[in-house]
């Protein structure tokens, strides 16, 4: 036997007739179901993985506009700067490989169309394709960009820092009148050093004081204006962008709120730029009195025997209405 | 040479036509080498039912990995690798259940035996019944598969220089089995 044998040992390992067609057709069948399985696997994870890269993107931007603290939104460019080459990349990988295929098989075809007594081709597309669900898909993304822009402002603005906050301490005489010290501090967000700060203020009192955070007080002066008092603080030094500014207020003030039956209206209204505030109020009682709403995130008595009340919340997602209303009646 | 070879370009475009999520092509592609894949799988086994089994296993892993396969031109090559490796895993199995040998020795008679209950009197087909599984699969490789030494040093993972010599020593064989059997 030399090599010039070599068709006739080809033709005798093709010789063969235990193979079964009927049985192969069946295995074949088994394998397309797993072959379109896979395909529309591969499908689905690509268009998964696009669309959780456009929530990242959509909800880090969101964030990033909204929050104001540093290292969080460090954090969140890092996820939008890894959400968006991974989207990138996903989408160019699919689109380059899809590409090269269209191109080498043009090749293949048109090499095959050109050749003496070549095959066909075949049919160049299934006569039931699997559809491809892009309009369905281009819905999903808007849907969770949406979706995801919204709860990025909404967890950018939760985890944002405070911007102010107004700490008061009212002292309730049984004629309803109040002596407040009042402490306010709030960052300075415009661009121009602030030098002096104009308000109005419903407290009518005569003996009101303003301060600084090192006790020396600053000069005020008053206008009123349609039957509401304008204050302007002047700084002693300004209070350049970015920077916190504290502000001691003490003050008597009498309450607008009307009594209603045994029960004590009191009503304060003071408020501080800004939209994340952190508001503390504290009332301390005349004595044998006892709240009537809201309840108190804490309460005491004093040693004299007054009530204690606290309440603190913020602005963002309070349940409490602002001004801040307090009713309080005599115990019986 | 393959690379003008219309049924190896054909085979590309099958190829090339499945990862583009066309089941019909992936059908065509399956019938058009089941029945190589198959003798294939039954010389290394040498029993027709693994054979079946090693199809079904192979086709499957077609079915997964096409998707993968970064150039259509290597699809022989990585089809065959798959239904050698799928044949020795078999084979593997069944030597773990300790009776490999006996097995191997009842299969290489039944096979014999088989094509001379099939009425296959010419001499070739039988002398290449009588070879060991290893050496049925580089003939079938070469002349059934139409690879080339190369192609064939990738599917059994040895160099190309092994191939050449086995294909030399196993058409040696082939000789002195057929020239025995002429002489009775």
């Amino acid at each position: 036997m030399d090599d010039n044998d070599d068709l006739d040992l080809k033709n005798a390992l093709r010789h063969d007739d235990q193979f079964d067609s009927a049985q192969a057709a069946s295995l074949r069948q088994s394998a397309r179901e797993r072959y379109s399985k896979s395909m529309r696997y591969i499908t689905r994870y690509l268009n998964v993985t696009v669309v959780v890269t456009t929530m990242f993107v959509a909800f880090c931007l969101a964030f990033l506009v909204v929050n104001n603290n540093e290292r969080l939104r460090t954090l969140a460019i890092c996820y939008l700067v890894i959400a968006m080459l991974t989207g990138v990349l996903v989408k160019l990988w699919y689109w380059t490989v899809n590409t090269k295929i269209a191109i080498l098989r043009e090749i293949k075809e048109t090499f095959l169309l050109s050749a003496a007594g070549g095959l066909q081709v075949g049919p160049q597309q299934d006569e039931n394709p699997v559809p491809r669900p892009v309009k369905r898909w281009v819905l999903v993304y808007i849907f969770v960009s949406v979706v995801s822009a919204l709860a990025g402002v909404y967890a950018g603005y939760r985890l944002a820092e405070p911007t102010g906050s107004l700490r008061t301490t009212s002292t309730v005489q049984a004629d309803g009148t109040c002596t407040s010290v009042v402490e306010t501090a709030f960052i300075n967000e415009r661009d121009v050093p602030l030098t002096e700060m104009t308000f109005n203020s419903q407290i009518t009192s005569e003996e009101r004081r303003f301060s600084d955070e090192e006790g020396r007080s600053l000069p005020v002066s008053i206008e009123q204006r349609n039957n509401t008092n304008f204050y302007t603080i002047k700084f002693i030094k300004p209070v350049m962008p970015g920077q916190w500014l504290w502000l001691r207020d003490e003050n008597t003030y009498v309450s607008k709120g009307a009594a209603d039956g045994d029960v004590r209206v009191l009503e304060w209204t003071n408020g501080v730029p800004g939209t994340k505030v952190v508001y503390t109020y504290t009332f301390i009682l005349p004595p044998k009195t006892e709240v009537v709403s809201p309840v108190p995130d804490y309460a005491e008595t004093t040693a004299d025997g007054c009530p204690k009340v606290t309440y603190r919340n913020t602005r963002f997602g309070s349940s409490r209405p602002f001004p801040f209303v307090l009713k309080y009646r005599l115990v019986p | 040479m393959y690379s003008h070879d219309t049924d190896y370009v054909y085979d590309q475009h099958l190829v090339l036509r499945c990862r583009q999520n066309e089941p019909a092509a992936f059908d065509e592609l399956l019938r058009r080498w089941q029945e190589r894949l198959w003798r294939h799988a039954r010389r290394l086994t040498g029993d027709s039912e693994a054979a079946w089994d090693v199809l079904q296993e192979t086709f499957l892993a077609v079915s997964q990995g096409i998707w993968r396969l970064e150039d259509a031109a290597y699809f022989r090559t990585w089809v065959y690798s798959i239904a050698t490796h799928k044949s020795m895993d078999w084979l593997r199995r069944r030597e773990r259940e300790k009776r490999r040998i006996e097995e191997y020795a009842s299969a290489v008679a039944a096979g014999a035996d088989c094509v001379k209950e099939r009425g296959l009197t010419d001499d070739l087909s039988y002398a290449i019944a009588q070879l060991p599984p290893e050496d049925q699969s580089i003939l079938s490789l070469r002349y059934d598969g139409e690879l080339s030494t190369v192609e064939i040093a990738k599917v059994l993972e040895i160099p190309e220089g092994t191939v050449k010599s086995r294909l030399y020593t196993v058409r040696r064989k082939l000789r002195e089995l057929m020239e025995r059997e002429n002489g009775r």
